[in-house]
C-alpha cells in the first residue's frame, strides 16, 4: 500500500480576536480551520472546495506551513512538518511549491522572468549558473512561452502568460507536491482552459501531486481525483470525483451543486438557491454550522455536531441524516451537451490541432 | 410587438492615445426591447463594460462618442446636454456595477444613500421618500428593512450590498437596467440569489436588462438574446437557444469549449490558443484571425461585417455558415 505524500489530522489554526488599545482583551476566536483531516496520496489531486471565507486557503498555507496551525499533525511523506526545525523546513520546500492566485502581485515587477524563475534554484543550491539558464529555457518551452522571453519584465506579458511564469517558478526546483491556490480563478475563460490544460499535461509529465484550491466546482470536476468541500473550517464531504458529483451526500455540496449556473438555456431551472448568508466564523452556530441555512435542518442539527464519517467507500460527509438525504439528479437527467454543439466542438478541435501541425 | 427600449446604431467610442485613436467600441448596433435581457459577453479588453459606459454617458476622458446613436425611447443620448442626461441616469436608466463595496459610500448610511438618490428625481418630503427607499429595500427581499435602513455598508455581507445597489438602482423604476458583472465578485450560492432576484424583478416590472458578463452559464440563465463581443466589435448575435446550441463565429465557439462544464465528462478542454491582441496592436482582417482554427487568406485582409444569417442570428465571419464552409 502506498503511504501518503501529505496527510493532515485535526488540523485547526485558530485567531483570537482582542479588543482595547492598551489592555488587551481577548473578546473571541476565529475558528478559520477547525478540525481538518485529510490524506492526499502521491500523484494524485486533491480538490478544496468552498465559498469565500470557508478556510480553504488557509488550508492550503498551514499544509505548506506558510502559516503555524494552532493544534494538529500534518505530516510530509511521513514526517510531521509542525515540529520540523527551520533548516529542515527549509529543505523539505524544496519539495512542495505553491502556485498563487492573483498573478499580477505575485510576480516581483522588478526581476526579469529570468530571474524570477532562477530564484528558487538559487535559494535551494540547485545546479550552478550554467545548468540553471538551460533549466529556465527548458521550464519555458514547458509552459508554452519561448526563450526570449527570459529577459522580459512581468508587465510585459498578460494574466495567462504571467500565471505560466508563476508555474514555471514553481516547477524550477522539481517538487513532488504543487499547492495551487485558486490558479484560473482571476483569468479570462479562454485562458482558464489553456491553464487547466497545462496544468494536467504537467502533472502527467511530472506525476505532480497537486493540493488544488477553488471556489468553482465546474473546474475542480475537470482537474481533481478527490474533492473535499469545505464550510465554515471544517470538511463537510469528502470523496473520489464520481462519487461527489453523481451522489452527494451533503446538503451543502447539493447546495453548491445546484447553485452553479448551467450553460444550457434550454434547461433553465429555478435555480435552486440557498437562502441565507455565511455565518461568522467568529460566532459558527451551534451543533451542525450548516443547520441555519439546511433545508433539511432538524431539532438534532441544532444541538448536536455531525462527525466527518464514512458512509460509503471512500466517502465521509458530516450529516446526521447522509443516507437520507434526497437524491441528485441534476446531472444525470440531462443529455448533457447539445449535439450539434459537440459537433461544432470537435469540429473546432480538429481544426485546431490541423492547424497545429502545419504551422509546427 | 413591445418596444424597443434601446436601439444602439453605429456606435463608436475612441479614445486618442500616444499610440493613435483606439477605438474601444467599435461600430456596434445592439437593441433591447421591454422585459427582455440582452447579455453581453465578452473577456476583459472586449470593450463590454466601454459599451455600457458609453450608454450611460460616464465615458471617461480623453474618451468620446466619436460616432453613432444611443436611442432611448426615440431620443439620442449622444445628443442631450448633459443637465438633461441627469435626468435620465438613475431615474429611467440605472447602471449596477461589479464591485458592491466599493459603490456604496462607507460613511453614510444605506438608508441615506438610497433617499440621496430618489431626491434628485423626486420633489417629495423626507418622510414621504423614506418610506419610499424602505420599500425599495423590501422589493430585494432584505429581511427588517426598517432595521437595515439605518446601517452602514460595512454591516452588510457581500450579497446584502449587492441587493442595496440593486434596491437604489430600481427605487426610481428605471425603463433600463444596465448590470455589469454584477454577480462576479459573490459566491456561487450568493449569485443565484441575486439572478434570481433580478429575473423576479424584471417579470415585476417589465424593464430591460442589459447584463454584461464573461460568464456563459449566467448568460444561459437569464438573457433572452445574446451578443458575443471580441476587441471592441460583436462578433455574434443571436437568440440564446442558438448561441448555445449552434454557435457560428469560432470565437463563441471556442468559448464554449474552454468552459468546463460539470454535467459532462470532458478529458481536455477545446482551449482557444493565444490571446486577446491589446486595442493597440489589432491584426489585420478579421481581429479573431491570429487565434482561430478556422483561419483562411481572405480572413487576414478583409474584416467581416456583422451580417444576418437567419432573421434573428447574424455573424461576422467570412466562414460563416460554418457548415458551408468547412
Amino acid at each position: 500500500m502506498t503511504k501518503p505524500l501529505l496527510e493532515l489530522e485535526d488540523v485547526r489554526k485558530l485567531y483570537p480576536v482582542k479588543k482595547g488599545l492598551i489592555i488587551q482583551k481577548e473578546v473571541g476566536t476565529v475558528r478559520a480551520v477547525d478540525g481538518v483531516s485529510f490524506q492526499l496520496m502521491p500523484g494524485e489531486t486533491l480538490a478544496v472546495v468552498g465559498e469565500s471565507g470557508c478556510g480553504k486557503s488557509t488550508t492550503a498555507r498551514l499544509a505548506m506551513r506558510l502559516i503555524e496551525c494552532t493544534s494538529g499533525t500534518i505530516r510530509y511523506d511521513g514526517q510531521d512538518i509542525t515540529k520540523a526545525t527551520r533548516q529542515d523546513m527549509r529543505r523539505l520546500r524544496r519539495d512542495m511549491q505553491i502556485i498563487f492566485q492573483d498573478p499580477y502581485s505575485s510576480l516581483n515587477p522588478r526581476m526579469t522572468v529570468e530571474e524570477i524563475i532562477t530564484e528558487p534554484m538559487v535559494v535551494h543550491n540547485v545546479g550552478d549558473r550554467a545548468s540553471r539558464r538551460d533549466r529556465v529555457r527548458e521550464l519555458l518551452r514547458l509552459v508554452d512561452l519561448a526563450p526570449y522571453h527570459a529577459d522580459r519584465y512581468p508587465h510585459e506579458f498578460s494574466g495567462g502568460q504571467r500565471q505560466r511564469i508563476g508555474i514555471a517558478r514553481a516547477l524550477s526546483v522539481s517538487p513532488r507536491l504543487v499547492v495551487c491556490d485558486e490558479p484560473v480563478s482571476a483569468l479570462d475563460v479562454s485562458i482558464q482552459a489553456q491553464i487547466v490544460n497545462l496544468l494536467k499535461d504537467l502533472q502527467q509529465e511530472f506525476g505532480l501531486t497537486y493540493l488544488f484550491i477553488s471556489h468553482g466546482l465546474a473546474v475542480v470536476k475537470h482537474v481533481s481525483d478527490r474533492v473535499a468541500v469545505m464550510y465554515l473550517g471544517q470538511i463537510v464531504e469528502i470523496a473520489d470525483k464520481k462519487s461527489l458529483y453523481d451522489n452527494p451526500r451533503h446538503p451543502y455540496t447539493q447546495a453548491l451543486l445546484a447553485a452553479a449556473p448551467e450553460p444550457d438555456p434550454s434547461r433553465r431551472t429555478a435555480m435552486k438557491s440557498l437562502g441565507g448568508d455565511l455565518p461568522s466564523p467568529l460566532n459558527p452556530p451551534s451543533g451542525c454550522r450548516f443547520h441555519t441555512r439546511c433545508p433539511l435542518a432538524q431539532e438534532r442539527c441544532r444541538s448536536e455536531v455531525p462527525a466527518l464519517r464514512e458512509i460509503g467507500a471512500g466517502h465521509q460527509a458530516a450529516c446526521h441524516f447522509a443516507e437520507s438525504v434526497p437524491a441528485f439528479d441534476r446531472f444525470r437527467s440531462g443529455e448533457g451537451i447539445h449535439p450539434r454543439l459537440q459537433e461544432r466542438l470537435a469540429l473546432y478541435a480538429r481544426h485546431k490541432a490541423a492547424l497545429a501541425t502545419t504551422t509546427a | 410587438m413591445s418596444e424597443t427600449i434601446l436601439d444602439i446604431r453605429g456606435l463608436v467610442t475612441a479614445f486618442n492615445t500616444r499610440n493613435g485613436a483606439i477605438r474601444a467600441v467599435d461600430d456596434i448596433s445592439l437593441s433591447v426591447k421591454r422585459g427582455t435581457t440582452l447579455g453581453i459577453v465578452g473577456e476583459s479588453g472586449s470593450g463590454k463594460s466601454m459599451l455600457s459606459l458609453s450608454v450611460m454617458g460616464l465615458v471617461p476622458p480623453p474618451g468620446r462618442i466619436a460616432d453613432g446613436q444611443v436611442m432611448f425611447r426615440g431620443t439620442d443620448l449622444t445628443k442631450l446636454p448633459p443637465s438633461r442626461m441627469r435626468d435620465l441616469r438613475g431615474n429611467r436608466i440605472s447602471m449596477i456595477f461589479q464591485e458592491p463595496m466599493t459603490s456604496l459610500n462607507p460613511v453614510h448610511t444605506v438608508g441615506f444613500q438610497i433617499v440621496e438618490a430618489l431626491r434628485a428625481h423626486r420633489k417629495e418630503t423626507s418622510a414621504r421618500l423614506k418610506e419610499e427607499a424602505i420599500e425599495a429595500l423590501r422589493k430585494v427581499r432584505i429581511p427588517s428593512p426598517e432595521r437595515r435602513f439605518d446601517e452602514y455598508p460595512h454591516q452588510l455581507s457581500g450579497g446584502m450590498r449587492q441587493r442595496v445597489m440593486i434596491a437604489m438602482a430600481l427605487a426610481c423604476k428605471p425603463d433600463l437596467l444596465i448590470a455589469d458583472e454584477p454577480t462576479t465578485a459573490l459566491d456561487v450560492t450568493i449569485q443565484a440569489q441575486i439572478l434570481e432576484l433580478l429575473r423576479e424583478l424584471q417579470a415585476e416590472t417589465g424593464m430591460a436588462i442589459i447584463l454584461i458578463t464573461h460568464d456563459l452559464g449566467v448568460v444561459a440563465q437569464v438573457a433572452d438574446e445574446v451578443a458575443v463581443m471580441y476587441a471592441g466589435k460583436v462578433v455574434e448575435r443571436a437568440p440564446v437557444g442558438q448561441v448555445f446550441q449552434e454557435p457560428q463565429h469560432p470565437y463563441t465557439i471556442g468559448l464554449m469549449g474552454s468552459m468546463p462544464r460539470m454535467e459532462e465528462d470532458v478529458n481536455r478542454l477545446v482551449a482557444i490558443s493565444g490571446v486577446v491582441p491589446p486595442p493597440f496592436r489589432l491584426p489585420p482582417g478579421c481581429r479573431f484571425n491570429p487565434r482561430c482554427p478556422f483561419v483562411g487568406s481572405e480572413c487576414r485582409v478583409d474584416q467581416p461585417a456583422l451580417a444576418a444569417l437567419t432573421d434573428a442570428h447574424a455573424v461576422a465571419c467570412w466562414k460563416a455558415p460554418l457548415e458551408d464552409h468547412v
